[in-house]
């Protein structure tokens, strides 16, 4: 019985191919972590036409970084840790753009207890308390739980210890708890 | 809310969000005891439920499609744009054509390396050498054998005597005692003025 071969190996064999001129692997590295990409701009961004401006500028990062990656992390990390710097510019930008006001995002407004969990309502509330969090406990946060990387690949990512990275997801779910009204 | 009150929401969230049970031995009897800690890790796991719950929207196909020959297409103008854009490749093309077409033109020519007034000196030079000069009358040629056979008339000459410089001149040109001058201012008109056409001399 053959074991599925590690998608970092996977990721690391399609470097080198590029590194060695060969085109097509990068293609087949976008094909391997566009959803990934996008979905995490999705989450840090908040909506599609944003999320995929983020997509396709990461791995336009991607492609011009690509020949000097020398592999002291994983492609993975590496990739998500381009997003969250694009991100951060990204939201810079908007947030200059649209000056939303803060009264609408505060929960008070929105009689969650009454609401069902599942709902549209509920959704955006946690939605934007997770925006609202300070930049690295979102990040963390989101790395965390939809990404679904463990804490010492966050670590990697946010150029932080595992211990660090702990804390700030900690801080992240009881300013999240807070601002839910728990 | 106590220190360790703390710690343990501290490790339920991790744990919680590593999927794990909360089993730890300390864990278990701590949320046994502390109804605020178990209310906490109740809301949290309800916290981060509704989280993981939450899913992004599905772009469809077609956008998925698009990704890559979009992304291609990106990297394609901007490496079109980046080779237009490169600092100087304009001006430095243009710079060693116009030195290629200068070199060609001057091997065309093949005044590479003789300017004008290097060509013109060298055939000057090249004229006098050919040239033999008249010999000179033999009592001056005579003065100059006396005037080379002089002390001092050899070596270095910031040593060479004025006394035999002077002496020299007075033997190879002997001192004319006509007075030009007033003789000229002798003439009469007519005289003066063809001796002016005839010397042009405008000074008499």
């Amino acid at each position: 019985m053959t074991s599925a071969p590690d998608p970092n190996w996977w990721d690391q064999e399609l470097v080198r191919r590029f590194q060695s001129g060969d085109e097509d692997a990068f293609d087949r590295l976008v094909d391997l972590h566009r959803r990934d990409v996008y979905r995490l701009a999705y989450r840090l961004l908040g909506n599609h036409a944003d999320a995929d401006d983020l997509a396709q500028e990461t791995f336009l990062r991607v492609y011009r970084s690509l020949g000097r990656f020398r592999g002291e992390s994983t492609f993975r990390t590496w990739v998500t840790r381009i997003v969250l710097n694009l991100a951060t510019d990204s939201r810079r930008e908007m947030a200059s753009r649209r000056q939303c006001s803060l009264e609408d995002l505060t929960p008070s407004q929105h009689p969650v207890e009454q609401e069902d969990h599942a709902g549209f309502l509920r959704e955006e509330i946690i939605r934007k308390a997770v925006g609202r969090l300070p930049k690295r406990q979102r990040e963390t946060l989101i790395l965390r739980i939809f990404q679904q990387m463990k804490f010492h690949e966050i670590a990697m990512v946010m150029g932080c210890t595992v211990g660090t990275a702990k804390a700030n997801f900690f801080h992240a779910i009881r300013g999240l708890k807070q601002r839910m009204g728990g | 809310m106590s220190k360790q009150c703390i710690e343990i929401q501290r490790e339920v969230a991790w744990l919680l969000s590593e999927g794990a049970a909360g089993d730890g031995a300390a864990l278990v009897s701590h949320l046994k005891e502390c109804p605020r800690c178990r209310r906490d890790e109740e809301k949290l796991r309800a916290l981060l439920g509704t989280l993981g719950g939450r899913d992004v929207p599905e772009p469809g196909e077609a956008y998925w499609q698009s990704f890559l020959p979009r992304l291609r297409n990106r990297i394609g103008l901007e490496q079109s744009a980046g080779a237009s854009r490169r600092p100087g490749s304009f001006w430095l093309g243009a710079l060693a054509a116009s030195v290629a077409s200068f070199m060609l033109a001057a091997l065309v020519v093949g005044r590479w390396s003789t300017p004008p007034e290097v060509r013109v000196r060298a055939r000057f030079q090249e004229m006098a050498r050919q040239s033999t000069p008249d010999p000179l009358p033999s009592s001056q040629e005579g003065s100059l054998s006396r005037a080379e056979n002089l002390p001092g008339s050899e070596g270095d000459d910031a040593q060479f005597l004025t006394s035999n410089m002077e002496k020299v001149l007075e033997e190879t040109f002997p001192e004319d005692d006509s007075d030009v001058f007033s003789a000229a201012s002798e003439l009469g008109k007519e005289q003066r003025q063809h001796l002016e056409k005839t010397l042009s001399l405008d000074w008499v």
